[in-house]
């Protein structure tokens, strides 16, 4: 949970607090978070705690560092020099930005669904099989298994088990995305990140998208960057909003759609900037 | 005449150029195609028979007793050299272009890249002569009794070496010519693969060697096969190099891989000037005939290039 305890109006803070109690215990704890490409800071000073099992969602205006912060969780800005993460994102007693954590075991463990779909040139099958193969010895018979569950898991089984053969670049937009979902929950992480999932997709396989996350939260936690409001308020248990690199505040959905403490947050989800 | 039709004639002597040689080529070497027949492409005899003879005619055709053509020898040493450029351009290529890609940082990229294009740049005669200075003494003196010693259980690995002028020395010259192309065309291709299917690659544990070699390469599998025939087209009409490594074999079908060849570009080139001993000219038609054979390979092959890299989303494949 947010520790940001600043300027609360007494009213709104009896709200927060009973619904405080939905809230589960932290998968993942960020306390004080810097960030910064080259010299530019993109991150001041972050806490949130990621409740187990449940959908945070982070919204704010592009280049809050909603999108940034996702990528320190499976350590992405490892992949550029130059990116670099100062501070504490706790799981399991480890802060996993520290250099010594193994980074692909790590990422077995954190999974990423990615804005546009990302099919790997390859057969449906094989885009499954692929991440678990990077983890996992598994023989024929167990993959087929374990492709099988990942794809019924994704709602996607029954649009694809008769031509897994074929190229997921014939598949559809949403379709995609899904099988990006399957192959995510494939290697069976315990953290998922989606970076606006839907804003490719067409209403229906957003529908479905949404529909998914909700029930993947079952077994997952789950962050989700947004920049549909009404997608946070439908499938997050708590919302945090990010404004210039800073949280402004974060609490359940339900307090943040009904009863912001923030100046700033009522005008960004009323619609008066962003 | 419009401005427009003046470029649609500029635009038009382009490819009747192109009909116009073929054309040419089989008006010319017409009395050679009658006289050979399908033998021509099976047989291992290019004789111009007795210069000194009274020229005879048979069937129309005005010709020397004893004359006889086959380029299967030419035929076979074009393919194994093409072949054997390939076997080592391919993997070479391919290697080059992932490193320029994606192991070498910005600046330093730019001027290896550099390099590898302008190494295209080097004229054929040159790459000729320095195979026949540096790289015939080298490989017939040092390497190829150790190529032998180790592999020669594999027969075309085994023995006799001769003198370094032969079918893997073409080979290797070859395969330097078409490297900066494969290397070149395909780390384009590398570079332009979206950065967001690496990301999801490594988000999913892939390590850099793992996301370019399973994800990335996989991407560009196109590409790879269409610059491959391109190549190969380069390889197969490759002249002056060739000409001067391979040893000029004359009716002689290669025993091993060391054996001396000849090609059909190479052919052309060494054997002109004796054809013009033959009185009745049908030695040079038929010379004539194996630049038919060789344009109608060489031209099928580059126009299936062109349309699986057309087919592959790339558009301004390099010659």
């Amino acid at each position: 949970m947010n520790v940001d305890s600043g300027m609360e109006r007494p009213g709104v803070a009896v709200g927060r607090l009973s619904e405080q109690a939905a809230l589960a215990g932290p998968r993942i704890s960020i306390r004080n978070l810097n960030f910064f490409y080259g010299t530019t800071q993109a991150l001041k000073g972050i806490a949130l705690d990621l409740p187990d099992r449940q959908v945070t969602g982070m919204i704010g205006p592009s280049g809050c560092g909603k999108s940034t912060l996702l990528r320190v969780l499976n350590r992405m800005y490892d992949l550029y020099p130059g990116q670099r993460a100062a501070g504490e994102v706790m799981m399991d007693g480890q802060n996993i930005i520290s250099p010594d954590v193994d980074v692909i075991a790590l990422r077995a463990r954190i999974g990423m669904v990615f804005q546009k779909p990302t099919p790997f040139p390859m057969s449906i099958h094989e885009n499954i099989a692929f991440g678990v193969r990077l983890h996992e010895k598994l023989s024929k018979a167990r993959m087929d298994e374990r492709v099988e569950q990942a794809l019924s898991r994704a709602a996607l089984w029954d649009e694809v088990k008769d031509r897994l053969g074929a190229s997921a670049l014939g598949l559809s937009g949403g379709q995609q995305q899904r099988l990006v979902i399957a192959r995510t929950i494939a290697i069976r992480p315990e953290v998922i990140l989606f970076d606006e999932p839907t804003s490719a997709l067409d209403p229906i396989s957003t529908m479905k998208i949404e529909e998914l996350i909700d029930e993947l939260k079952s077994e997952f936690t789950i962050a989700l960057v947004t920049h549909n409001m009404q997608q946070a308020a439908r499938i997050a248990d708590q919302v945090a909003f990010f404004y210039l690199g800073e949280l402004v505040e974060a609490s359940t959905a339900a307090q943040m759609f009904t009863a912001p403490r923030e100046k700033r947050t009522q005008d960004y989800i009323t619609g008066r900037f962003g | 005449m419009s401005f427009r039709r003046l470029l649609a004639l500029f635009a038009g002597v382009l490819p009747a150029s192109l009909v116009a040689v073929i054309l040419f080529l089989a008006i010319y070497s017409w009395p050679a195609v009658r006289f050979n027949g399908l033998g021509f492409v099976a047989r291992t005899t290019w004789n111009l028979g007795n210069t000194y003879g009274d020229p005879i005619v048979r069937n129309g055709v005005a010709q020397l007793p004893g004359a006889q053509y086959g380029i299967l020898f030419l035929i076979v040493g074009t393919l194994l050299s093409t072949l054997i450029a390939l076997l080592l351009a391919v993997p070479t290529g391919v290697g080059a272009a992932i490193f320029l890609a994606e192991a070498v940082p910005g600046r330093l990229r730019l001027w290896l890249s550099f390099l590898v294009e302008l190494l295209a740049a080097v004229p054929s005669v040159v790459f000729g002569l320095w195979g026949y200075a540096v790289l015939i003494p080298l490989l017939g003196q040092h390497v190829f009794p150790v190529l032998g010693r180790l592999l020669g259980w594999i027969p075309i690995f085994a023995p006799p070496y001769g003198s370094g002028y032969g079918l893997l020395t073409a080979g290797i010259v070859l395969s330097l010519m078409i490297v900066p192309l494969i290397a070149a065309t395909l780390r384009d291709a590398i570079l332009a693969e979206p950065m967001v299917v690496r990301e999801a690659a490594a988000a999913l544990g892939a390590t850099r060697f793992e996301t370019v070699w399973k994800v990335v390469l996989p991407g560009v599998r196109k590409i790879l096969i269409g610059v491959t025939i391109l190549a190969m087209g380069r390889a197969l009409g490759e002249t002056m190099a060739v000409l001067m490594v391979s040893g000029n074999a004359l009716n002689y079908l290669p025993g091993n891989i060391y054996s001396p060849i000849s090609t059909m570009a190479a052919f052309i080139v060494s054997q002109l000037d004796s054809a013009l001993q033959d009185p009745t000219g049908l030695a040079v038609r038929s010379l004539a005939e194996v630049a038919l054979v060789l344009s109608v390979i060489s031209v099928g092959v580059n126009a299936m290039a062109r349309l699986v890299l057309y087919r592959a989303g790339l558009r301004g494949a390099r010659v």
